[in-house]
């Protein structure tokens, strides 16, 4: 049994579980549930689509102003 | 020696991969982490980048020309950058404390060390950007698509923050999303605090955290 592989990913997960304490967000728990594994795994790639969908949206609403932050920020090490 | 030195080679090869991990597969990777309870190493290799961050923009900042002045701005952002680093933590572990979560103080340091590889990264890419590309932009084309870029850079490292922030809390307190938002709050002031005082004194104009 303990060759079996869903044996052992039982196992891994009662493991997890017995680690932390299950999450619960009220009526938000699906939609937390649907969000949070594209957070655990490769992050970058909703990273990537959501910084630069964020940097546009940006700059159509402030237009000069996020040039100006861009500046600022290049300032700021 | 010879040991030490193989000792270091594998651990600092160690090191790479969960740093490559906290990218890829921040959750599993911050979940064995947090399980390795006595590795300082990982702290070790992220101090001597934070170290060599500082002489770089030191250099950037003051030149070769005044060794004294280059010395001073060296140790006053090490200083700083360390009571920010240290400050965070114990402020994690007595708000852990305070929600009857004790998590320990060796796994929380190892965990919030990890995070500051995104600063680390923006903090370095933004040093060698003033370099290549001096601000301030202009508002011709490329200058545009120059800001546009790098924001969504800096918003794509904040993003990743956030998420290790999120697991550090979660691995290092064992604790649920209600009680992170909760001890967040605390850490918001503390972190508009540190941006603050760090700005006054002139030594950040983003805090280093």
């Amino acid at each position: 049994m303990k060759e079996d592989k869903t044996y052992q990913l039982l196992v891994q997960r009662m493991h997890e579980v017995a680690l932390l304490p299950t999450q619960n967000v009220g009526f938000f728990t699906p939609l937390y549930k649907k969000i949070v594994p594209k957070l655990k795994f490769s992050p970058w790639k909703s990273a990537t689509v959501i910084s630069v969908t964020a940097a546009v949206c940006l700059y159509i609403m402030l237009g000069a102003i996020l040039v100006r932050l861009a500046s600022l920020l290049q300032f700021g090490f | 020696m010879a040991d030490f030195l193989i000792k270091t080679l594998r651990q600092f090869f160690l090191f790479g991969r969960s740093a490559a991990g906290c990218l890829n597969n921040p959750y599993i990777t911050y979940r064995k982490i947090a399980l390795e309870k006595n590795n300082l190493w990982p702290t070790a290799f992220i101090t001597l980048f934070s170290l060599a961050y500082f002489e770089f923009t030191g250099l950037i900042r003051t030149g070769f020309g005044n060794p004294i002045f280059l010395t001073v701005k060296f140790n006053s952002l090490v200083l700083t950058a360390s009571i920010g680093f240290i400050g965070c933590v114990s402020l994690f572990y007595l708000l852990g404390k305070l929600i009857k979560k004790t998590g320990s103080f060796k796994t929380l340091t190892v965990l919030w060390s990890y995070s500051l590889l995104p600063t680390l990264v923006w903090f370095f890419v933004t040093s060698c950007l003033y370099l290549i590309l001096p601000p301030p932009r202009t508002m011709s084309i490329l200058g545009k698509i120059y800001s546009v870029a790098y924001i969504a850079f800096s918003i794509s490292l904040l993003y990743w923050k956030i998420i290790l922030y999120y697991l550090t809390m979660r691995f290092g307190l064992k604790i649920e999303i209600g009680r992170i938002i909760l001890i967040s709050v605390g850490f918001v002031a503390y972190l508009g605090l540190f941006a603050i005082i760090s700005y006054r004194l002139g030594v950040f104009r983003i805090p280093f955290i």
